[in-house]
Formats: structure tokens, sequence, C-alpha cells
């Protein structure tokens, strides 16, 4: 793979990163205030933040983007293609070992309230919920194009989602009854049924698209705009 | 080294702006300059020549078609402007290893030899180079990895005359060994009048012509003198007249121009009176003259 474009990963990794080491601290507050209720609360901030960082910074947009230059580099557009695949793939991989960082960091912190089987199901349900917004909102560039009403909503209903969950856990003790497990568990099918969807559905005509510099620019422009 | 035939291109969005039905054919070791109001095409025409966007028709370079052999095609060709391609956080040593790595033919021993010979500092940042020196680190890229056909967009636009100077002198001495022809889009078209070899004059998405230079503008004669004298010129020769308080000017086509008075001066159009003349004349006019004198 070209060196430009594992600069280009890395690049955008770093700012992952960042995001989850301030979340470490945020995390720890949380499972020291003792409560679910406060460790809810960081959860939902990092939804948020999550939520932010997806759709409006460019990480939706370069999540397929090739590095300027290797449009114009002596590729073919079958070559593109492969190094979009190879991209996307390695930057979700970062992506999904960044949304784990916090969560494992603080378990071995405080092994008592994360490792319960109450906790678990909340961890993996956040988990998720945030794996599902940051590679849906990935496609948002693309399926807004199709629809723009359809990317508003599409945003908006995987947020709410998200809060649910987190505010299904409202309360003052580390036990999930039967309802909040199933809240949990229809919000989680929700979410693997997005990803699912748009990987079988939008994946590879977005790869072979973005392999188009003129579609690729035209994408940036209406992001800008 | 250039091969362009039927070359269509229509653009989505807006403006539907058509680049229609281009052919020409530039020969290795020429230089061309690519004329031509804003908005006439130069640059999408540019852009499908670098196989940024894709067009139909043919574009062969260096024997490569870039529809069916676009990685061998792009392989030849050196892109140089204003338009930042490369990282901008990245020195120029790396400049060479992370995008040099990307053809076969890149020598890194060359390059930093290119870098030396434009006075350029390997561990300078690309961002912190005056547009002059990103010019230079572009060109110098380009040569270590053997391009063949160099395309300017607007290379010297903004820059001062030192260094449009060694620009122009650089230009002549790539095309010297016949091997690599350029073309250049710019407005400074006295830039093109020292160097360039063939004019192609785009307008409003058409090539209306794609001449050698001297030839082009061997076609036209200026003609300047008092306003009633050139008044009596024939209306079919002249192009277009600029008519001042005491004498006037204008660009008639030679053949069809008789001088009814030896106070009437003439000399043939440079590049930037040929371009100035055909646009003042208006659209139409232009496409008839060029129809009918360029054939």
């Amino acid at each position: 793979m070209p060196k430009i474009l594992w600069k280009n990963i890395l690049d955008s990794s770093r700012r992952e990163l960042v995001l989850a080491i301030v979340m470490i601290p945020l995390f720890w507050l949380g499972i020291t205030e003792g409560s679910f209720g406060g460790l809810n609360q960081v959860m939902y901030i990092y939804n948020l933040m999550i939520s932010i960082f997806s759709i409006f910074s460019n990480h939706n947009r370069s999540a397929f983007e090739l590095p300027q230059y290797m449009y114009l580099a002596p590729y073919s557009r079958e070559q593109r293609q492969h190094y979009i695949q190879k991209m996307f793939k390695y930057r979700f991989r970062v992506s999904y070992i960044v949304l784990l960082l916090p969560i494992l960091i603080t378990a071995i912190i405080s092994p008592d309230k994360t490792l319960t089987v109450s906790g678990i199901v909340y961890y993996m349900c956040e988990m998720l919920v945030m794996a599902g917004i940051l590679y849906c909102t990935s496609f948002d560039n693309y399926l807004g194009s199709v629809n723009p009403g359809r990317l508003t909503i599409f945003d908006v209903i995987m947020f709410m989602s998200a809060v649910v969950v987190a505010a299904s856990y409202d309360q003052n003790d580390s036990s999930l009854d039967f309802v909040q497990i199933l809240i949990s568990l229809v919000i989680g099918v929700f979410f693997i049924s997005m990803i699912v969807s748009c990987r079988k559905k939008y994946y590879d005509d977005i790869v072979r698209c973005m392999a188009d510099y003129e579609f690729a620019e035209s994408k940036k422009d209406k992001k800008i705009a | 080294m250039l091969r362009v035939h039927e070359l269509d291109k229509k653009m989505s969005g807006e403006d539907r702006f058509h680049l229609e039905n281009i052919s020409f054919h530039l020969p290795k070791g020429y230089i061309c300059g690519l004329v031509g109001e804003n908005g006439a095409g130069k640059t999408t025409l540019l852009r499908c020549l670098m196989g940024l966007y894709r067009s139909t028709g043919d574009i062969v370079i260096d024997g490569h078609n870039l529809n069916s052999d676009e990685a061998a095609a792009r392989e030849v060709i050196a892109v140089v402007g204003d338009e930042g391609f490369f990282d901008e956080n990245i020195n120029l040593e790396k400049l060479g290893k992370y995008y040099g790595q990307m053809y076969v033919r890149f020598d890194m021993e060359k390059y930093l030899g290119y870098l030396e010979r434009f006075n350029l500092d390997r561990k300078q940042k690309y961002k912190k180079l005056s547009k002059g020196m990103k010019i230079k680190a572009q060109l110098a890229f380009a040569l270590s990895y053997g391009a063949k056909l160099f395309l300017f967009d607007e290379p010297t636009a903004g820059l001062d005359k030192h260094f449009r100077e060694d620009f122009l002198r650089l230009c002549t001495e790539l095309v010297s060994d016949g091997e690599k022809s350029i073309i250049i889009s710019s407005h400074i078209t006295e830039d093109l009048d020292r160097i360039a070899d063939y004019i192609a004059y785009m307008q409003a998405g058409r090539l209306l012509f794609f001449k050698p230079k001297d030839a082009a503008c061997e076609h036209f004669r200026i003609v300047t003198g008092p306003v009633y004298k050139c008044k009596l010129i024939p209306r079919e020769a002249v192009v277009y007249m600029e008519e001042g308080t005491y004498s006037s000017t204008a660009m008639v086509i030679r053949d069809k121009c008789i001088l009814v008075d030896r106070e009437l001066q003439e000399h043939t159009p440079d590049i930037r009176e040929l371009i100035h003349y055909l646009v003042k004349g208006g659209k139409e006019n232009a496409e008839n003259i060029v129809e009918k004198y360029f054939g």
C-alpha cells in the first residue's frame, strides 16, 4: 500500500485517539461516582461527541476519499477502488479499537463495576451504538446526494437510539431488569441491521464512485457548501 | 506525444459546461500555449488530460490511451500548478519518499539533485514554500520520475518577473531534448509569445484552433492610423476595430486587407493582440473567422 495512504490513515486515527484519551478521565469519574447514573451521563456525552465527530467533522468524507495525489498517480480505476476498500477497512479497525480503549481502561481501573452481567450488556450495547453511528454516518455524504431528507432522518434516528440506550440505565444501581435488556437488544438489532444494510446496499457503489476524482470532488464541494 | 481525438466532456452540476469535440496533436519536443477567456474550458480540458475527469474520445499520451491504459499513461504525466495535490504538512525530502513510491521510474537521488539545483531546502515543509518554490518542487518531482508530458495550469500567475524568467528558461530547457512536451494554460500571453510553438485557443468549451503560433498570428495584421482612414478598410477584412478619438486600431485579415493609405501602420499581432481582438470581436465572429481562414 502506498506510504501516503498509510500516513493518511494514521493522521485520521490520531484524531480519534485524542477523543478516546479525552474520554478516559470522564469514564473514570463516572465509575468513581459509584453509580450507573454517573456513568450513564458519561456515556451520553461520549455518544454525543461521537455523533458530532462523525457527522460534522470530515471523518465521513475521508473514510472513502483517497489522498488527493492518488487520483493523479499512475493507478488504474480498479487499483484506486482496491485502495479505498483497504483504507476503509483499516480506518474502521482503528475506530473500533479506539472505541474499546476507554472501556477497557475503565474495566482495568474498576473491574467490580464493569465486569458484572449488567455492565457487560450495557457496554456491549453502547459499543454497538457507537460503532453503528461511526459506520453509518460514513455513508451519509453518499446517501445525502440520493435524498437529503433521508440523511437527516437517518442521523436523528441513530442519535436518538443512542440516547435511549444511555437513558435506559438512568438508575442508581447496577442491575438491569428485563425491559431494559429488551430495549438494549432492540436498539442493538437496529444498529446491526443499519450496518448490514449500509454494507450490502451502498458500500460497493460508493467505493466505485469514490475512485473517480470528479465524484469525490463534487462530494467535497457539497460538504463545504 | 499527445494525441487528442474527439474529446467530449459534459460536466454535471448547475453550469452544465460542455467540452465539445476536441481534437489536436502535440508532437514531442514542443510547447503549446492554451489560451482563452475565463470559463472557456481550459482547466476542464487540462483536467481531462490529467485523467481527473473522465471523458469520451481518445487521449493518447506517449502511445498509451488514458482511458484503456490509464496507469501507464499517468506514469508520464506531470501536473504543475497552483492547485496543491501534495500533502502540505510534509517536507520536501519526505515528499519524494511518499509520492515517489507510486512511480516505477522514480529516482530519489535525481530528485534530491533537482531540489539542490532549484535551491530548495529538502527539510523545508511544502506549505512553507512560496508559490514559485512550490512550482519548482513540483517540477523537481516530475523530472525525477521521467515525466514526458507536462501540464502547467497558470504556473506564473502572481509571480515576479525574475521567477517568470527562470521558469521560461526551464521550460525551453525541458523540451530541448525533443522527448518532452508542455501544455501551458496561462493568461500571461507575453510568456507564451516567447516560448510557445503552438497555440490552442478555446472558446465556450470548443477548441477554436490549434495552430503553430506563427502561422496563427500571420493570418492577421494589426493596423493603426487615423480614424477616418481605418474606416475605409473593407468591413469583411476587419476582425475588430477599436476606435479612439484621433486614431483607431484594428485587427484585419491579412489576405483581405488592401491598405488604402501609407499612413496606416501595420504589424503582425502577437498572441496577446490576437486573443484580445478575437475576444472583442465576439464569439460568433471568432468562430466564422476561424472556420473561413484556419480551415
